[in-house]
């Protein structure tokens, strides 16, 4: 495998050139705009809470998540059986998904209006992944029939 | 030594083509929503440069639908992408020349953005707001800053994205900690994810999927006459001005006969019933037929002639936020733009805005203006 399969490692060459150069231009203009706008409207825009949550959030996730996960992937990977292994941790990541997208209905207030947020989000989250696994449950049972039927 | 090791992230998850096919997804779910987010921008704060038709009614729905529904769906995208690019993170040193530095630069504003805008909208569409700013002004400064920074990492990552997919045979490597899911098994659980939470969420602007988007913010079947609320009666301050018997609606400005109407003075106007669409920024939308008497006619019984721009006012305080709204000639002139006064057959309630609300196709609905006081001619 090549050093330019691999993410890690060292970079082959420098970024340069035309593009990069003409993109950086544009890119660092439409920054600059979207920086000025953040001032220009201070008074709704709250730059100090804004930059708090825009660094907050890259942090959070390059410091907490990815070690999270790393960690559970390293717990959970070698508890599975090879065979089944892919669609498992495939639909554990769908599962993982799903109750992150899950948490904003629920943490959500919708004040005096019935309208907003009219589901039972749990019963909907154990609904969603009651699915999810019985799809691959359906998955791997069906490899495993086809595997048998071919040896 | 540790993740600066050489070699250190050994999964084939972390391959660069991952990182382009993923990023390439992206690059497609940001740029729309930039775009159909920059319109529905331009929509409610209209340089004088930009117009917006009236017709076709459904375009707005689709254009918002389409920006929060890849929203959405750029969740797990974002999340898989930064996990393949997770070791880069820790490059060390952290930069070898002036270009490189200026590549990794731009890194802060793009991921920090990607994440800051997708946080934001689906916690500011389910009513979690955890922070102090507006949420419409930060989101879109926030978008520009996003923008440029993909902009300029599309610029210093082209090549290498279009030289990693042009490999036809790249070997599958011997993986270590996630052995368990190969490189495409890894995209297919993204590409999964990413289907899984539009499935759930779609059906509040779908109106088909409604029963299966579990975790929608919205019903569009479910709210008073069927139709979802945005904003209540009482959260707007309105309750008793907009039952109040003295109410009247009053057609002011440039006119020949100044109007003052009630209610029941209202209703004896020749009306029009129309289906028409309210379409939320927040991404639901709900059908409905309303009734009630087109704008142009009532301009009309003002002695009104020209396609004049009309400013509608609600009872709202003045200054609140959507208290009154714009309506430019083309929906002026528009037949189906309505200050309605009767919902699916029945006489508005008052979230929906009891006694009379405007209607028109092809629009935000924070700028559908409820519990209408006046009409202003300029």
């Amino acid at each position: 495998m090549s050093a330019a399969d691999r993410i890690s490692g060292t970079e082959p060459e420098d970024p340069g050139g035309r593009l990069f150069w003409c993109c950086s231009v544009v890119g660092w203009i439409s920054i600059g705009f979207g920086i000025w706008t953040l001032f220009a409207r201070a008074g709704a825009t709250r730059p100090a809470g804004f930059a708090a949550w825009f660094v907050g959030l890259a942090v959070a996730h390059d410091l907490l998540v990815v070690p999270a996960v790393s960690l559970v992937a390293v717990w959970l990977v070698p508890r599975v059986p090879r065979r089944v292994a892919g669609p498992v941790v495939g639909a554990a990541i769908v599962s993982a998904i799903l109750a992150l997208v899950s948490l904003p209905p629920l943490l959500g207030d919708p004040a005096d209006n019935p309208s907003l947020l009219p589901r039972n989000y749990v019963a909907g989250l154990v609904v969603a992944l009651v699915v999810v696994w019985g799809a691959t449950a359906t998955w791997i049972g069906a490899s495993l029939v086809r595997r048998r039927r071919a040896s | 030594m540790g993740p600066f090791r050489e070699g250190a992230f050994r999964s084939a998850l972390h391959s660069v083509r991952n990182a382009a096919w993923l990023g390439i997804a992206l690059g497609v779910a940001f740029s729309v929503c930039f775009l159909t987010g920059l319109l529905s921008h331009l929509i409610q704060h209209p340089p004088a440069w930009f117009g917006w038709p009236a017709r076709p009614a459904w375009l707005y729905r689709v254009t918002q639908g389409v920006h929060v529904a890849t929203g959405l769906a750029a969740i797990p995208l974002l999340l898989a992408k930064l996990w393949v690019v997770a070791p880069r993170f820790w490059t060390w040193p952290p930069f070898r020349s002036r270009s490189h530095l200026l590549e990794r630069l731009t890194l802060l504003p793009l991921v920090g953005g990607s994440l800051f805008l997708l946080f934001t909208g689906i916690g500011s569409i389910n009513r979690f707001r955890p922070w102090s700013f507006s949420f419409p002004a930060a989101h879109y400064a926030a978008a520009w800053i996003a923008i440029g920074g993909l902009v300029a990492h599309v610029g210093a990552k082209l090549h290498v994205a279009a030289r990693a997919l042009s490999r036809q045979h790249l070997p599958e490597t011997r993986a270590r900690e996630t052995a368990a899911l190969s490189r495409r098994g890894f995209l297919g659980a993204a590409a999964a994810a990413a289907l899984a939470v539009t499935v759930a969420t779609v059906g509040q602007t779908l109106r088909p999927l409604r029963r299966v988007s579990v975790l929608a913010p919205r019903d569009p079947a479910v709210g008073p006459q069927g139709v979802p609320v945005n904003r209540t009666a009482r959260s707007a301050g309105v309750t008793a001005t907009a039952t109040s018997p003295d109410y009247r609606l009053t057609v002011v400005g440039n006119v020949r006969t100044p109007l003052s109407l009630s209610l029941a003075e209202l209703r004896g106007l020749p009306s029009r019933e129309a289906d028409l669409t309210v379409t939320c920024v927040d991404g639901w939308s709900a059908t409905a037929a309303w009734r009630g008497i087109p704008v142009r006619d009532l301009l009309a019984l003002a002695g009104v002639g020209a396609r004049p721009t009309v400013e509608v006012v609600s009872l709202q305080a003045p200054g609140s936020a959507y208290a009154t709204s714009i309506l430019d000639a083309d929906h002026v002139a528009d037949p189906d733009t309505l200050l309605a006064f009767d919902l699916n057959g029945e006489p508005l309630v008052l979230d929906h805005g009891f006694p009379v609300r405007l209607i028109a196709p092809n629009r935000p609905g924070v700028m559908q203006t409820k519990w209408v006081t006046e009409v202003v001619v300029s």
